[in-house]
């Protein structure tokens, strides 16, 4: 089911319920209960690819717990990593893989039929499969140790607020899920104004931008100029405000059960580095390959050219787990030879004079945006070709500035009734995200007089209720 | 605990509370006629088709509808009220299939059941069509549907409010309410004549090849005629329908001589023919016959769009009997279309 969904609205109320009124020790029972019964709404028979991963994961951790033996220890590790990466290939790589391989031998004219599955992609595979791995993989580090219930590891691989689309936080959770605590009132009304936020995000901003989007990048080659130029800004955002909506939901919901989830995105678009955009962006699944990946093949300490392949291969990875398409590694690359260009030539300099909120500092922040704009061309478009074509055709008849806006604004429909409310929308995000650079702008609502605190949640609601999006779109990260 | 449920129970009430206020205002102007007809005094744009017609055809008072595809937009209702001594109304979907006009006409017959006459186009386009084709791809399913449940889509949706606001404004500075002779009329907004129709019509090669209607596509044809044009004169012999196929150009019989599917075109003609003429209360036309009208390209905008003076032309013509089909005079109707269509110049057309 859906955040946004009328099921959602009433499977949470009575799991919130029920959890609260149910005695510390079964409450886990409940959560997992509830987590397969959210999984199992969207199709019941992929509930089995979770419990193998947990199954999986889960022995294979015990047994690593209680050997001594280093050797025995990889194979265990090894094992859980092919089983796990193993569905996680078949399910998500196996028909880019197969078909990339048949389209180079046949360009090398070598006939080979191209062996495809009819599989449907699980939901959140791709996230439950890098919790269970960091989880094994921490075991075999000895920086925790195995978990003994098999329940509550259960629980913390389906915990169903962060199920599809992460985060994708680390075994501290599983510590939250078992140890008894009461109920925080401050933590749970910060987490329903968490999820209200998350809603608009969502709802408001991404749904409303992703029609314009998907105009454009649907059907590419019917638009250009300042049309497709506007559809990747707005894709820009969309995906922001879908990933970061969505993730807001989730540690919002979350917090209703007194339970903490990390922290996902730090207004990542108020970066004055590509260096500092992941730190900010996602920031589970960056930490997740800076420690799973980075680290392990290095890292920083080794020599510079060694460095700059490990960061490439990096990123180069962390494009092919959002998607099996050639764009989503050119995505991957693109990002990792900024990092590598950008480290080159800030490798000496100390930063000085850019204070935050400097005209410097604006600058960077612009082209940081700018960057992760073109690089979002690629996310987006259906092919490399199609990304190509939106890149060299964007500024296409800007010479002629009022025709070109025009044009563009009237080839995606883009009436002044909805210039108002994109510019109303947008507005509120960026001065929401903008404030919250210094500040926790929900705690400092929070302390505001009844009267106004109650009149801002109210207007969110309403702004939600009457500005949301009438189209119903998935979230763009429960694909992944 | 108790705190908390306190607050958001209070907090449930005032957002209802709230959201009531442009609820109230959506059921009280209703821009989309959901909930009932226009309110006297206000004045109301109707220039919505798919989001009004369902709303038109549940609460407005009428004996008599007329309702097709783009090729009904120029009829002026005023004129068939005349002709036909009716209280019609216009409800055309442009672009729709023939279950998509159907049922719209189930709606209309079961909230009007002393409906006197249908006037509806059967469009080449869909006739060969799988009975259940739909030209849409979205569609406000909560206006079409009976239920209330999803109804938060019109009653909390920033367009429909816009659109709330547009009617008072309307009435505010003194305009009437569209009329259905305005209703969906593009006459005005577009040039005709050859040069305007060859600007839109690309002429593929000749395939030099005779293209006939497979076994597959008669069944379909029979099956979209069944499901979406005779059931209702069937069910409700008390009506009369009045079908016609349109006055296409002879630019579309260009079209289709080029891609050896004339014949194929005829005899699916022949197939809907053969369906419609079994049921006493359809009266059924065609024009393709008037071959000064269609192979005159100044009453069109396009291979098949012709201009309003044509639908008034029609409304006579149906209202005399002339142009009419029947069972004695469609085999030497079809022999006709096959001996006009097979020999015609196309290529002076391009000249």
């Amino acid at each position: 089911m859906l955040f946004n969904s009328w099921q959602f609205a009433l499977f949470l109320p009575i799991v919130f319920a029920l959890y609260w009124l149910l005695p510390s020790k079964f409450r886990w029972i409940l959560l997992l209960v509830a987590s397969c019964y959210f999984y199992m709404s969207w199709d019941a028979k992929y509930i089995i690819l979770i419990l193998f991963t947990t199954a999986v994961s889960y022995f294979c951790a015990r047994w690593m717990g209680k050997t001594e033996k280093p050797k025995r220890k990889k194979i265990l590790l090894l094992s859980t990593l092919i089983a796990c990466l193993g569905v996680l290939f078949v399910f998500k790589y196996f028909n880019f893989f197969s078909a990339s391989i048949t389209g180079l031998l046949s360009s090398l004219a070598i006939p080979v039929s191209s062996l495809t599955l009819k599989l449907v992609l699980p939901l959140g595979i791709s996230f439950y499969t890098f919790k269970t791995l960091s989880y094994v993989i921490d075991v075999y580090r000895g920086k925790i140790s195995a978990e003994p219930h098999f329940g509550y590891y259960a629980t913390y691989v389906s915990f169903f607020p962060e199920l599809l689309a992460g985060p994708i936080d680390r075994a501290d959770l599983l510590t939250q899920i078992k140890a008894p605590h009461p109920f925080d009132y401050e933590k749970a009304t910060y987490g329903l104004k968490q999820m209200a936020w998350g809603f608009f995000k969502k709802m408001v901003v991404a749904d409303t931008l992703a029609i314009y989007v998907d105009t454009a990048f649907n059907s590419v080659g019917s638009y250009k100029g300042f049309a497709l130029l506007l559809a990747s800004v707005f894709y820009a955002i969309q995906i922001y405000c879908d990933f970061s909506g969505y993730s807001d939901i989730a540690i919002g919901t979350a917090k209703l059960f007194g339970i903490d989830l990390m922290e996902n995105f730090k207004n990542p678009y108020f970066s004055a580095s590509i260096k500092e955009f992941w730190s900010r962006w996602h920031i589970s699944l960056s930490t997740w390959f800076r420690d799973y990946v980075y680290i392990p093949l290095g890292g920083n300490r080794c020599s510079t050219w060694r460095k700059r392949v490990n960061l490439m291969v990096t990123f180069l990875t962390s494009g092919l787990w959002h998607g099996a398409n050639w764009t989503f590694l050119m995505w991957g690359g693109i990002h990792g030879l900024a990092q590598v260009v950008e480290n080159r030539f800030t490798k000496n300099k100390k930063r000085s004079g850019d204070t935050q909120f400097s005209f410097k500092w604006l600058l960077r922040v612009c082209v940081v945006f700018l960057f992760c704009t073109f690089a979002w061309i690629f996310f987006r478009a259906d092919s490399i070709g199609d990304a190509f074509y939106v890149i060299s055709n964007m500024f296409s008849g800007i010479t002629s500035p009022i025709a070109y806006f025009t044009t563009g604004s009237a080839d995606l429909s883009i009436s002044t009734f909805v210039f108002l409310k994109l510019a109303l929308i947008l507005s509120l995000l960026v001065i929401y995200d903008y404030l919250s650079l210094k500040r926790d702008v929900i705690r400092q609502i929070s302390n505001q007089p009844t009267f106004l605190r109650w009149s801002l949640y109210l207007l969110i609601f309403l702004v939600v209720l009457l500005l949301r999006s009438h189209n119903k779109i998935e979230f763009i990260y429960s694909q992944f | 605990m108790k705190k908390f449920i306190f607050k958001i129970l209070l907090f449930i009430l005032l957002a209802g509370i709230l959201a009531s206020i442009p609820a109230t205002l959506v059921v009280a102007i209703d821009p989309y006629f959901h909930y009932h007809a226009p309110l006297a005094g206000l004045s109301y744009q109707i220039n919505n088709e798919r989001y009004q017609n369902d709303g038109i055809v549940k609460h407005f008072d009428y004996d008599s509808i007329i309702t097709g595809s783009s090729m009904c937009e120029n009829f002026m209702s005023s004129e068939f009220d005349t002709l036909f001594t009716a209280n019609s109304i216009k409800v055309c979907f442009s672009g729709a299939s023939y279950r998509e006009i159907n049922e719209c006409l189930e709606t209309a017959i079961g909230t009007h059941p002393n409906i006197k006459y249908v006037l509806r186009v059967l469009d080449y386009s869909w006739l060969v069509k799988d009975k259940d084709a739909m030209h849409y791809h979205t569609r406000p399913d909560y206006l079409y549907d009976n239920t209330v449940l999803n109804d938060g889509e019109y009653l909390f949706n920033d367009d429909v409010i816009k659109e709330c606001l547009s009617v008072l404004w309307s009435t505010r500075k003194g305009n009437a309410m569209t009329t259905f002779d305005e209703y969906s009329n593009w006459n005005d907004q577009y040039t005709y004549g050859k040069q305007a129709v060859l600007a839109t019509y690309t002429r593929e090669p000749s395939t030099h090849e005779t293209v006939l209607l497979s076994d597959e596509e008669r069944e379909m044809i029979r099956g979209n005629i069944r499901q979406n044009v005779t059931a209702l004169a069937a069910d409700y012999p008390g009506i009369t329908f009045y079908l016609f196929f349109p006055p296409y150009s002879i630019c579309y019989w260009d079209e289709m001589n080029q891609a050896g599917k004339v014949s194929w075109q005829i005899e699916a003609e022949k197939i809907a023919i053969e369906e419609l003429l079994n049921y006493d209360n359809i009266k059924l036309f065609s024009f393709n016959s008037n071959h000064d009208l269609i192979c005159d390209l100044n009453n069109y905008k396009d291979q098949a769009h012709y201009r309003e003076e044509i639908n008034s032309m029609i409304l006579t013509w149906i209202k005399e009997g002339k142009f009419e089909i029947t069972k004695e005079n469609y085999n030497k109707y079809l022999d006709g279309m096959d001996a006009f269509f097979s020999t015609y110049d196309y290529d002076a057309i391009h000249e």
